[in-house]
Order: C-alpha cells, then structure tokens, then sequence
C-alpha cells in the first residue's frame, strides 16, 4: 500500500459516515415515556404467565407473552422486508465472509501430509460411516490429504488457521462459522483416540448443540459437523453430492414458530467463505419436532470456490437475549457445480 | 401511565440516561425506528428478568448496548433471509418506493446502506464509534473483543465504505 491518495478517501468516508450517522440519529425521536408503558405492559404480560406453584422459573423467556410481541415483530420485519425488495436489489451478490480472528492456537501453513484413506464419523447422528473416498476432480485442484479436505467443516485446511486443541476449534466454529454471540463451550468429551465431541450452547442454560471434533491426518484438530435434538437433518447426507441446481431438503425440526435458517456456504481457495444460496425451513413449533420438507436453489460463486461445502442449518435466538445462533447442524456436503463436470 | 416503579432505581436512571440513545444507535443498523424501539424496550424487559447487578455505570452501558446490537444483528439477518425470499418469491420489478420519507439526503442513505451491508462486526464498531464516539476500549467493552479486533474491524469497515464511494465518485 503507498501513501498516496488511500487517507484522502478514508478521510472523505469517514467524514461522511458521520454526517450519514448524524443526520440519521437526528431524525429519530422516540418517546421516553411511550417507550416506558410499552415496558411496564410487556412485563405485566409477562408477571401474568400461568405457572404451576411452586414450578422453577424456566431459564428462558416462556413463550406465551412474546408469541404477541414476535408477531408484531414479524409483522414489522415483513413491512420493513417489504421496503427493502423495493431498493437496491444485492441478491446476486456474493458475500465474501471474513476470516476470523486468527485463533491464540498454533497455526501452521501449507500443509503437505502424505493424502490417507480416510474414514470419518458423520457429523450429523454421530453414528460412524464412510465418507465417499472417490476424489474425482479433488485432489488434482489440492494437494490436501482427502480425509481433510473431505472431512474438515472447521477450519478449511485451504485457511492457514489450524488447531491443537478441540475445544478450541469447537469454539472457532461456533463464533466464527454458526454465528453464536457468545458460545458457551463446554469440556472436551473423547470418543476414540482421535476424535470427540464438545457441548456448546448459545447461554449457561441453553440448549446444546454437539460439535464433533476429530484430530486428522496432520495431527490437528478440526470441527467435522455438529447435531442437535431438535433439528435432524435427513436430506442431505453428510458427505452427499450436491448439484448445481435445487436441493432437496427434509428432516424434522422443533423451533420457535418451527423455523429453521438453511444456508449452504462454500469456501474459497483462501479459506474464506462465501454463502452460495440460503431459504427457511419450518418444522415444528411445539414438541414433539415435526417433518420439514424444503429446497436449496444453490450455484457456484466462481472457479475458485473448493469442490467441498458445508451445510448450516440454524435456528435464531429469539428472546434477543444473545441475538445470535441457538442451535445449529452442519452437515458436510460436496458440491458439483457444472464447471466440474 | 408509566410504572416508573416497575424498574430498579440503577435501571431507571439507565433507561432515562439511554433510552434515547439506544434507540438511535439501533436505527443507524436498521430502517424501522418503531422495531429498534421494540429492541431496545425488549432488552430492558430482559434486564429487569435478570435482577440486579447495575450498580457499575460502564458495564451497565455496555451490557445495554451489547443487547440493543445482538437484537439489531439477530433482525438485520432475518431481515435479509426474508428479502432474499420474497425476492425469489415475487416478481422483482418493484419501482422506487414513492412514499418512502425524504428525510434523510440519498448520500446519507447509500452511506446508511452500505454501512449495514458490512460483516457484523465491522458494522456496529463503526456504529458505535461514530455515533457514541466511545474508545477502543470501550467498544472492545461491548462487543466482547479486544482492543486490537476493534481497530482491525474499524480500519476494513472503513477501508469498504471508501473503497466504494470512491468508485461512486469516478
């Protein structure tokens, strides 16, 4: 980077971020005391919950007094959903999602193990099965061990970001690919020698999503999926094909109004990210978890994008107590986009 | 009408010293001011189910602000789940809003929107840099990261927003 004209845009942006911001927060005036009764009515909602006596206060927010408060809410995201079709229209744009903040663990570059036969667990009931070992187009694009390239949801081995601790990884994924706010990660549990699994829940009380670690063939930890109770993910399989067209989705889910986000990112040769396509599923919104059916309209970002993706299948927190992920599978898949071919 | 009793004493003095501001810090993130109110109003509802611990000023912001971004973040995306699907869903020949409030100038606008297409995290250390003018370390404080990611987060956020208006201005 030279010194030349960068601190004169800078300067310009950062001039006029201010006004921008300035002349936004001057537009709005909300009402103290309005804003007041509006607390005061959702707490007397709240003060009116029927609850057994003697009955634990539940962790959670209960359901009954924020089913009118989401409702509003959907229906103001609808209208606000609604303003925004009308603007500029970004849907084909790709987003690139930043590297996360390198992590305190070793990391290493250029991986260059000898490629093994591998066999993987799968990462979506825990039960163990073969990954398919057919590379095709693969390790002739990577010279990246298969069971890595194939395995590894978190990091990618293309990243330079690697890890000696499974917890650690754990805790990587969670934030930085499952987009919890703030994951609560609990201690390593082994399984084999090699792998194991590490509880995380979006708060002390939340529920918890089990993110399976193994240590591959460089000796370094990576996430490998994650599964929870209440999403379980029939279609796709983890390590199945995806083409480069409508996905089938099905499964069984329980979630707050049995929606569950379904984003299908894929990673660059850098290791960064990209979301090639996302839609909702809906499930169950009261026990027991209920069958979802859906589709994933997907296409390649570009050439450079690695024959390897991840499926995340998440649901949001929505008593806004993190204001980020709750739950969340990650399904290993491989993707097929027409340039492969 | 209020039940100012209903809050804490540290919590009223926090509502009446912040509410406004939260507010405003949640509607540089998104468009509808009457949904940041709900944000805002819904993270002092959580905070009086959380009981006590409000006795530090600086925390207490920070924890506020912390809430007010997390419930901006948790809507920013659903926000765009749903454009994403009633694009796919409508026909999206949809001319310029005619109603829409002139208000604010069309470079504040396009500044606004390229600010909330940023990562997230680029996004609310600018916001709360530029609007609350808070330091490093305050905003590393709220967003539970370090000092050093702040400064990281700024200079991308920024260096994005110039990069763009600087293909604007050509």
């Amino acid at each position: 980077m030279s010194d030349g004209p960068m601190p004169t845009s800078h300067e310009r942006a950062d001039e006029r971020l201010r006004q921008a911001i300035e002349a936004r927060t001057t537009t709005v005036q909300p009402s103290v005391e309005a804003g007041l009764d509006r607390i005061s009515e959702k707490l007397e909602a709240t003060t009116r919950l029927p609850r057994a006596a003697g009955a634990p206060r539940s962790p959670r927010p209960q359901r009954p007094p924020w089913l009118l408060v989401a409702a509003a809410l959907v229906l103001l995201v609808a209208v606000a959903g609604g303003l925004l079709v009308v603007r500029e229209d970004d849907g084909d744009r790709v987003d690139v999602i930043d590297q996360p903040d390198r992590p305190a663990t070793t990391a290493t570059t250029g991986t260059t193990a000898p490629p093994t036969t591998a066999t993987t667990e799968a990462p979506d009931s825990g039960a163990s099965t073969t990954v398919p070992s057919t590379p095709g187009p693969i390790t002739s694009v990577f010279e990246i061990p298969q069971d890595i390239l194939v395995g590894a949801v978190w990091p990618r081995p293309s990243s330079d970001v690697r890890f000696d601790d499974p917890v650690a990884a754990a805790r990587s994924f969670a934030r930085y690919l499952a987009h919890y706010a703030n994951p609560v990660v609990g201690e390593f549990r082994p399984g084999d020698a090699r792998s194991g699994e590490v509880p995380v829940r979006p708060t002390a009380r939340g529920p918890e999503t089990t993110v399976l670690v193994r240590q591959l063939s460089d000796d370094h930890w990576y996430v490998i999926g994650s599964a929870t109770e209440d999403i379980v993910v029939d279609r796709p399989a983890s390590g199945e094909q995806l083409f480069d067209s409508r996905q089938p989705l099905t499964g069984r889910a329980l979630a707050f109004e049995g929606t569950v986000h379904v984003e299908l990112l894929a990673y660059l040769a850098d290791g960064r990210h990209v979301s090639l396509g996302e839609t909702i599923v809906t499930g169950s919104g009261s026990p027991p978890a209920g069958p979802f059916t859906g589709s994933l309209d997907w296409s390649p970002a570009s050439a450079d994008m690695e024959p390897v993706g991840v499926l995340i299948f998440s649901t949001a927190d929505e008593s806004a107590e993190t204001g980020g992920t709750w739950q969340a599978v990650a399904v290993p898949v491989r993707l097929v986009p027409d340039f492969y071919n | 009408m209020a039940d100012v009793a209903a809050l804490s004493s540290e919590l009223d003095r926090l509502y009446r010293e912040h509410y406004r501001s939260l507010v405003r810090l949640a509607a540089i993130l998104l468009d509808d001011v009457s949904l940041c109110e709900e944000i805002v109003q819904d993270t002092f509802v959580a905070a009086l189910r959380r009981g006590g611990g409000w006795d530090d000023p600086t925390r207490s912001a920070a924890y506020l602000r912390s809430a007010v971004l997390n419930g901006a973040r948790s809507h920013l995306r659903k926000q765009q789940v749903r454009r994403r699907w009633l694009r796919s869903a409508t026909p999206p020949e949809i001319g310029p809003g005619a109603d829409r409030p002139a208000l604010i100038a069309a470079e504040h606008q396009a500044m606004l929107e390229a600010l909330r297409a940023l990562p997230d995290r680029q996004r609310e250390v600018l916001a709360l840099r530029y609007y609350l003018d808070l330091s490093e370390a305050e905003i590393a404080a709220t967003l539970g990261i370090s000092p050093g990611s702040v400064k990281t987060h700024a200079h991308r956020g920024l260096a994005a927003l110039a990069s763009r208006f600087e293909e604007v201005d050509r």
